[in-house]
């Protein structure tokens, strides 16, 4: 790895450790703490995977993933209900209804 | 035993004659109701026989009877509210807060959102949420954001309003935060995925809107007098409209101020135990609310079959049907609402009312309703309805007009003609009495209390707000008029109203909005003048009032919706009302936190920060995990990646931005890649402007 992608990878890890809420010297200590346990032969995404580990395992996302989003759930079902019919005479329409009880007195025996 | 019989006696007692003395009040108004349509109706009639009943006149009488018992309904319901008033005050039937905190139930809050301003949004649950704590009943109460937000942009603003509210407050360990990852029946599907998932664990919800605000004392007196009364199923406590500045919003405010009172007092009167639910500002029972207001879809297509969109009058009426009953708490105060700021809003909000109430018409006449719920679902229905009633009766008017033969089918008796002036004056008079009367009512009680306006000038600016309130409602009533009836006719025609938030905050809106809002106002305005002028010149000055203000409605509305305007009126002391003169400490925090810099502040775009922002990404993938949204793996999505990685000022579209948010996989992968690949520069610039705002609101 050349010097330029080493200073780069420190600025970067840096960079993201601040964004974490660290002072910029302890960013750098770390920053350089990682790239010291990487193999020479890394690039700049296994600096910042690793960087992603590190903070994980320090636990400084932690304070941003526990709070409370929803409590234990109960479920319990909300049935569909029905409306109920509605009369006849407005579903069918007045005149309609006048025809069909003509319809019916007319077939009575 | 026996005294414990005789109490119960007594209670059954007690509890028989109020629940009779509101049956009186229910039949003596609704006696009045048929008695002053039955006047009224004659007259007219008599009125139309003078020269014969002709072919359009018995569609103009069957119109009048529907329209005058419309008006009179809402006369002698603001009339019995304003002797109640009068007779009673508004003395809250309150129980004492003391004893027994460990007795009162658990209760969810929940705020359903849509799209809303986060700053807003939280900034108003946490006044509500610290006037609750300074009750001491704080921890009985959970509290839950309920988001069906689709704008990406929106959505990651208010996680990070959470965040920052949840970290803010002493006792956070209670406000939640869940978003749905598609918004499945609207806002009744919201609260529906709600009671499936969490409503077991409470005895209460008090639903609260993305406006709403309410005093903590008001919540336990909801939650006692929900446990006072064992057979109710839903309470709901009027709300106030407050906090809005522009003409048009305090035109609002100073009705609900003056007028409102007396109508929710009359309402609450006259249904008594058979009232309605607003849909927010209320609590709800939770065990019968999910065993009967599951809401089926409406026969038929949109817009008026499918989704129900006004769930609010349907729940209440399933509600009942089940035997539950459903209070209107007109004497608690402490409840608040925002209306709209200006005219095209309200009417945006009309539109979407309106289509929600017309699909009532699928429910009205279902077996098994409670006579008042189907009151209620009539009183929606006509609210939009009763417009395209009035124009039909006032072209049905002009037509007889200028063809007198479809009107009359005699020569009118020349010996009667003073006879028949004194009664059309009589009923032009007595419309008149119960169009303004409630206005009267308002002010009188205004009077009866003084200080309650606590205005600097006293009597007279109150006398001279109710004038403007009045003059400006004639002027604003056929304007309304037309977007009612445009709205029916959109709804029956099968034109779907979208389902978007409402603009809550004070807008500049400029002219060529209010030209956009009534540019067919105003052409139809003119056109009936001069078709008027045209045909029937008799005409033409007795319907100036309907068609002067459609002709000026441009400057109009431009005038209403201006906050100068407002202002200017408020330095003068007009249209004042309490909340303006003396705020709550309620509104005093809102106004404060609203003033707090955010996090969300930054001029950096939220997705673009949440995805640079390690802590901002970990909270999101946190609530994704908790809330249960699936991973969508959308493969999609993948082109949009390359073009973020490589181009940083890239926005992408929300369509595609919103299956990015959804998966943990993608998101930790376009983390690392913008890390590894983005300039440096634009990484330092985000990372200092969240510095920044975190700094300034740590």
């Amino acid at each position: 790895m050349s010097n330029t992608t080493h200073d780069q990878a420190i600025e970067r890890i840096g960079l993201y450790f601040c964004a974490l809420g660290q002072s910029p010297p302890q960013a750098r200590v770390r920053a350089e703490l990682i790239l010291q346990r990487l193999d020479h032969e890394y690039d700049l995404a296994d600096a910042i995977e690793a960087a992603m580990d590190e903070a994980e395992t320090l636990g400084l996302l932690q304070r941003a993933s526990v709070l409370p989003v929803t409590p234990p759930e109960a479920t319990t079902r909300m049935p569909i209900q029905l409306l109920g019919k509605t009369p006849v005479i407005l579903r069918r329409g007045l005149w309609r209804w006048i025809r069909s009880r003509r319809r019916k007195v007319s077939v009575r025996p | 035993m026996n005294w414990f019989l005789t109490n119960q006696w007594m209670r059954l007692r007690a509890e028989s004659f109020r629940y009779g003395r509101w049956q009186l009040v229910r039949w003596v108004v609704l006696f009045a109701v048929v008695m002053t349509t039955i006047a009224g109706s004659w007259t007219f009639v008599n009125l139309l026989r003078a020269d014969g009943i002709g072919l359009l006149d018995v569609p103009l009488i069957l119109l009048f009877v529907v329209l005058f018992s419309w008006i009179a309904l809402s006369f002698w319901m603001v009339t019995a509210g304003f002797a109640y008033c009068v007779a009673y005050g508004r003395t809250p039937h309150v129980s004492p807060l003391d004893p027994t905190a460990d007795q009162l139930p658990r209760t969810a809050v929940v705020m359903p959102i849509h799209n809303e301003d986060s700053r807003r949004v939280f900034a108003g649950l946490r006044t509500t949420f610290e006037s609750l704590a300074t009750t001491d009943y704080g921890d009985r109460f959970d509290w839950f954001v309920l988001s069906d937000t689709t704008d990406p942009g929106i959505a990651v603003r208010e996680e990070m309003a959470w965040a920052e509210l949840v970290e803010t407050l002493k006792h956070p360990g209670n406000v939640f935060y869940r978003r749905r990852a598609r918004n499945v029946g609207r806002k009744s599907g919201n609260i529906q995925d709600f009671c499936q998932r969490w409503g077991g664990n409470y005895v209460y919800m008090i639903v609260l809107d993305a406006d709403s605000l309410m005093i903590g004392p008001t919540l336990v007196q909801m939650v006692r007098r929900m446990e006072q009364h064992p057979d109710a199923g839903v309470l709901q406590v009027p709300p106030t409209p407050v906090c809005h500045r522009s003409f048009f919003a305090r035109l609002q405010q100073f009705s609900g101020a003056v007028y409102g009172e007396l109508f929710s007092t009359g309402l609450a009167l006259v249904t008594g135990l058979d009232g309605n639910y607003y849909g927010h500002n209320a609590i709800l029972r939770l065990r019968p609310f999910m065993a009967h207001c599951g809401l089926p879809k409406l026969p038929g297509r949109p817009p008026l079959g499918g989704e129900i969109f006004s769930h609010d009058f349907v729940e209440a009426a399933l509600i009942r049907r089940a035997g539950w009953r459903v209070l209107i708490a007109h004497d608690l105060t402490g409840s608040y609402e925002e209306s709209p700021t200006t005219v095209l809003d309200y009417s945006q909000r009309d539109q979407r009312w309106c289509q929600g109430n017309l699909q009532h018409l699928h429910v009205l006449f279902r077996h098994g309703l409670h006579p008042f719920s189907r009151l209620h679902l009539g009183i929606g229905v006509m609210a939009y309805l009763s417009s395209s009633l009035w124009l039909l009766m006032l072209m049905i008017g002009v037509a007889i007009a200028v063809i007198p033969q479809l009107g009359q089918t005699q020569a009118p008796d020349p010996g009667a003609h003073t006879a028949w002036v004194l009664q059309g004056v009589g009923l032009f008079t007595f419309t008149l009495v119960l169009l303004l009367a409630p206005k009267l009512w308002g002010y009188a009680l205004t009077r009866c209390r003084p200080g309650r306006m606590m205005l600097q000038r006293g009597d007279d600016a109150v006398l001279l707000s109710v004038l403007i309130e009045t003059i400006t409602s004639i002027f604003l009533a056929p304007i309304f008029m037309c977007f009612h009836v445009a709205f029916v006719a959109a709804a029956f025609t099968g034109h779907r109203v979208q389902w978007t938030a409402q603009h809550r905050d004070e807008q500049s809106h400029t002219l060529s909005t209010a030209v956009h809002t009534c540019r067919w106002h105003t052409i139809s305005g003119l056109a009936a003048a001069t078709l008027l002028h045209w045909f029937t010149p008799t005409m033409f000055w007795w319907l100036a009032p309907i068609w002067g203000p459609l002709s000026v409605s441009i400057p109009l509305t431009y005038l209403l919706n201006s906050v100068a305007v407002g202002q200017w009126l408020l330095r003068h002391d007009l249209l004042v009302i309490p909340e303006e003169t003396a705020p709550p400490r309620l509104i005093q925090r809102l106004n404060r936190y609203l003033n707090l810099p955010s996090a969300t502040d930054a001029a950096v775009d939220p997705v673009h920060r949440m995805l640079v922002d390690p802590n901002w990404l970990t909270r999101h993938i946190a609530i994704l995990d908790a809330t249960g949204m699936p991973d969508p793996h959308n493969s999609s999505v993948q082109p949009i990646i390359q073009r973020i990685i490589s181009d940083p000022s890239y926005q992408p579209p929300a369509e595609s931005l919103r299956d990015l948010l959804l998966s943990r996989t993608m998101l930790r992968q376009l983390h690392r890649d913008i890390w590894t690949r983005w300039p440096l520069s634009d990484l330092k610039r985000m990372m200092t402007d969240a510095n920044a705002s975190r700094s300034s609101t740590g």
